[in-house]
């Protein structure tokens, strides 16, 4: 009863991302059930939902690194079996590895997918330009050349998002990437998310326990239940862009994150803590 | 603007050394103070205490017999250091090799790994006796036994390092469709590299040990087998003599592979800003 | 002129490496380390005695007669010299190796006990009811059962402790064990423990009826076929090498001490004139010469080794040594 599928709407029009009555089970222990949502494309979608809902798991089904039992996956209108290499994923810890530069660090994935795999020797400098291009595009210009263990977290951050956009994707997956900020910094990266989003057209799909980002950054906002996770609901996010960082604070702002912090809520008192399907 | 980096380059930790006065004073002349130190006491306590020279030469006899047989000391020394060098590059290749083998795969660690620990609880002295069995006396037990005592640190080291590639990072590069083996060669393989260097500095200490207990177990020539036969002809000063030279010995190994360590992972021990 | 200079260079490494052409070579190793006893080989290496019979001999310091029989039988090494008896029981396999000993060294074997005058033990029968420091590897010890047969001592009676051969001396000299087996040079060990000389009590197995024979020259079966001039050469010079250490210890150890320069001088010389006097030099020696074997001695040492050791192949005497070898009588008899 809780569950307020809008499913429908989605099924309509095949969207960028589908995923279709998805059930994922590790063992006994099933992380998500009856999974069903779209994202079109180039929409800046947000996930929400209480902990241990299978808000990561949603990250590894799209991305094709787990296979589901049940239900199916697809992007851009193909069936997913593997991984994509149009997708670029970035977490919360920036992961960068301390023996490279930042440079060095932001291009890795350009020596893992191709085509550019296989340009990058003999095309180098083009790579290198771009890599610079998007370096100065957060806001980090300059620091090409420093290691990981010279910048602060937030910058770290920042060519965290430069590798997982350097190769281009089309769908970028975000897993609570500013979990570890603090509230300014965060506010930044806001921002160098936004205007990204803006300028490159990908599709995003932003996995967050945080809703004042969600309904800020999204289009559209899915709530996942408690474990096992589905959704519960689909809030189109009708704000207006460019949308300044003001707006958090309006009123039509705080009603829609106060909705969306109702149904969680509900979702957490009403699941029992542990499901077994 | 809250973003600050630490700028310039002065990481917290090992920065540039500047060899200076200070430095050589502290790093290398309080030890040698200290062990200056250590040698006067000992000459006290021998004289004063009247100790026989078969329990105990005082520590001028002893220096007085290294200078006055120091041509045979060399030549064992030499020996020694060889055999040493040789087991030791050994376990540094079969370390890597195995390492990487058994870290590939968890599946692999959890089968391997019980059956490495219990071989290398073996005390290899009780392997010497039939090594020299197999294959005579002469250099080759000698270097096996220091191969079999050191090669274990090296591929403990190497296999956790590869183990415990981040399992975000994986997914990331993964997802952008990279092979098992690309991960391990762009990520683990570097990624272990602080923990290999680490266990070189073991793995030379271990290896050391086991030439010379080989050589005292029965192998041809060496330190150790100096020290037998200085002891057969009475000769204890000698026998001291041959352990200050080991001990010296020691001492050089692990520096020379500290040195290598700090040379080539120096960016591992700078604090990493998550 | 450079290829005069060739020329003259090529002329003078012929010449160098004629003489060395002309000799033979000959690899030669000893049972146990360069000790003040084994110092007569190494006069005659050091004096040349060796090169003036056209021989080029290597000698090499062993880590046992056992480890010492197998590689001569492998042909690693061309003779040596080692325990006779070890040589007996090492021919008792179907396999072994025909080597065969050439020269007796040690005419009176050094398998003695060790012990503190002050212990009270003028024979082995007094051994009943005390402790006896045994290493179990020791060769002397492995003789103990034909001791005890001969001497009709009861072995239950007797404490066996097996102490390590470090330890040994020291062990008898705190009174830790009444007794020790050992080989007669151990006595020096026993002094350097801290026991005065005429403290120490040392009884022969030899005197006690053991009538073994102790260490000998022996060579590789296919040494002794194909360079049986090299042997008799060899022989000959090492017989000059005894003499000359009987005659004069000290330059003997000096000898030594250019190939062990660990050695202290006075230790080693006194080595070498107990072992000289107890085993090289006996009045067998001095009465029928150096380096033969008494076959019917040699048929009773190997019966009597029968008592210890179960044969299953029992060598003869005629298998063991062979005297062909030897030179006359006079070149072995010492003045």
């Amino acid at each position: 009863m809780q569950a307020a599928q809008t499913a429908s709407a989605s099924r309509e029009r095949p969207g960028f991302v589908d995923l279709d009555r998805v059930g994922l089970s590790y063992g006994t222990f099933t992380a998500v059930d009856e999974l069903t949502l779209s994202v079109r494309k180039g929409e800046f979608a947000a996930v929400v939902g209480p902990s241990g809902c299978g808000k990561s798991t949603l990250m590894k089904l799209a991305t094709g690194l787990v296979i589901p039992q049940h239900g199916q996956i697809a992007v851009e209108g193909k069936r997913v079996t593997r991984p994509l290499s149009i997708v670029g994923m970035a977490f919360q810890n920036p992961s960068l590895l301390p023996w490279r530069t930042t440079l060095d660090n932001i291009m890795l994935p350009l020596e893992i997918v191709s085509p550019h795999k296989e340009r990058l020797k003999s095309h180098r400098d083009e790579y290198v330009a771009r890599a610079e291009k998007m370096l100065s595009l957060v806001g980090l210009e300059g620091f090409g050349t420093k290691y990981p263990w010279q910048l602060s977290g937030g910058m770290q951050q920042r060519a965290n998002l430069c590798r997982a956009l350097i190769h281009e994707p089309s769908l970028l997956m975000l897993d609570e990437p500013f979990g570890a900020l603090d509230a300014f910094t965060r506010e930044e990266l806001w921002g160098v998310i936004r205007d990204l989003h803006r300028a490159e057209g990908f599709t995003v799909i932003l996995v967050t326990h945080d809703l004042r980002e969600a309904v800020y950054l999204a289009d559209r906002v899915f709530v996942m239940s408690a474990r096992p996770g589905r959704v519960l609901l689909e809030r189109e996010i009708d704000i207006e862009r460019p949308r300044p960082i003001d707006v958090t604070y309006t009123a039509p702002f705080n009603e829609i994150v106060h909705e969306l912090r109702e149904t969680i809520a509900q979702a957490r008192v009403g699941a029992p803590s542990s499901q077994m399907a | 603007m809250t973003d600050t980096s630490i700028a310039g380059g002065q990481a917290p930790g090992i920065s540039a050394k500047r060899v200076n006065l200070w430095w050589l004073a502290e790093k290398v002349g309080s030890p040698l103070l200290f062990a200056l130190v250590l040698l006067l006491l000992w000459e006290a306590l021998c004289r004063l205490l009247s100790v026989p020279e078969v329990i105990l030469p005082t520590a001028s006899a002893t220096f007085a017999a290294l200078w006055e047989f120091r041509a045979v000391i060399f030549q064992n020394a030499v020996v020694t250091l060889w055999t040493t060098l040789v087991g030791f590059c050994l376990a540094i290749v079969t370390g890597l090799v195995l390492g990487v083998a058994v870290g590939w795969h968890r599946a692999v660690y959890s089968a391997v790994y019980p059956i490495m620990i219990a071989f290398n609880s073996v005390p290899k002295v009780a392997v010497v006796p039939v090594l020299i069995l197999w294959f005579g006396l002469g250099a080759v037990p000698a270097i096996l036994t220091a191969f079999l005592i050191s090669f274990f640190p090296i591929l403990v080291n190497v296999a956790t390092g590869l183990a415990t590639v981040e399992p975000e990072l994986e997914d990331v590069l993964r997802a952008l469709g990279a092979s098992k083996m690309t991960v391990m060669k762009k990520v683990g393989i570097p990624r272990s590299l602080p923990h290999f260097f680490g266990s070189l500095k073991i793995a030379i200490t271990l290896a050391f040990i086991g030439a010379v207990v080989a050589e005292t177990s029965g192998a041809s020539n060496g330190l150790g087998k100096l020290m037998l036969d200085a002891q057969a002809a009475f000769q204890v000063p000698v026998v001291f003599a041959a352990l200050i030279v080991l001990s010296v010995l020691g001492i050089l190994l692990y520096a020379a592979t500290a040195f290598l360590e700090y040379r080539y992972t120096g960016w591992a021990h700078r604090s990493n800003n998550a | 002129m450079p290829r005069l200079f060739c020329g003259l260079a090529a002329l003078i490494f012929t010449l160098m490496t004629f003489p060395a052409a002309a000799q033979e070579r000959l690899r030669f190793l000893i049972d146990w380390r360069f000790e003040g006893h084994v110092a007569p080989y190494l006069v005659a290496l050091d004096k040349g005695f060796y090169d003036e019979e056209g021989l080029s001999v290597t000698i090499d310091p062993g880590t046992g007669s056992l480890d010492g029989l197998t590689r001569i039988a492998a042909g690693t090494y061309d003779m040596g010299q080692m325990d006779l008896n070890a040589l007996i029981k090492y021919r008792d396999a179907a396999d072994a190796a025909p080597v065969k000993a050439v020269m007796i060294t040690y005419n009176k074997p050094p398998f003695v006990i060790l012990t503190l005058k002050k212990n009270g033990i003028a024979g082995p029968k007094d051994l009943e009811g005390k402790i006896l420091g045994a290493p179990a590897a020791d060769a002397s010890y492995s003789h103990w059962p034909i001791l005890a047969k001969l001497n009709d001592i009861d072995s239950s009676k007797i404490r066996f402790e097996n102490v390590g051969f470090a330890v040994r001396e020291a062990l008898l000299a705190q009174g830790n064990v009444d007794a020790v087996t050992a080989f007669a040079s151990n006595r020096l060990g026993v002094k350097a423990a801290g026991v005065k000389g005429e403290d120490i009590g040392m009884l022969l197995m030899s005197d006690f009826g053991l009538d073994l024979y102790g260490s000998a020259v022996m060579a590789s079966p296919a040494f002794l076929r194909d360079h049986p001039d090299a042997v008799r050469k060899f022989i000959k010079a090492t017989i000059r090498g005894f003499f000359a250490s009987f005659s004069d210890p000290e330059g003997a150890i000096e000898s030594l001490r250019k190939y062990n320069p660990l050695i202290k001088a006075d230790i080693e010389v006194e080595r070498l004139k107990l072992v000289t006097e107890l085993n090289y030099l006996t009045d067998d020696v001095r009465k029928n010469g150096f380096g033969n074997a008494d076959m019917a001695r040699l048929s009773r040492s190997i019966d009597q080794l029968a008592i210890a050791f179960p044969f299953k192949n029992k060598p003869k005497a005629e298998d063991i040594f062979t005297g062909e070898f030897l030179p006359a009588l006079e070149e072995r008899m010492f003045k």
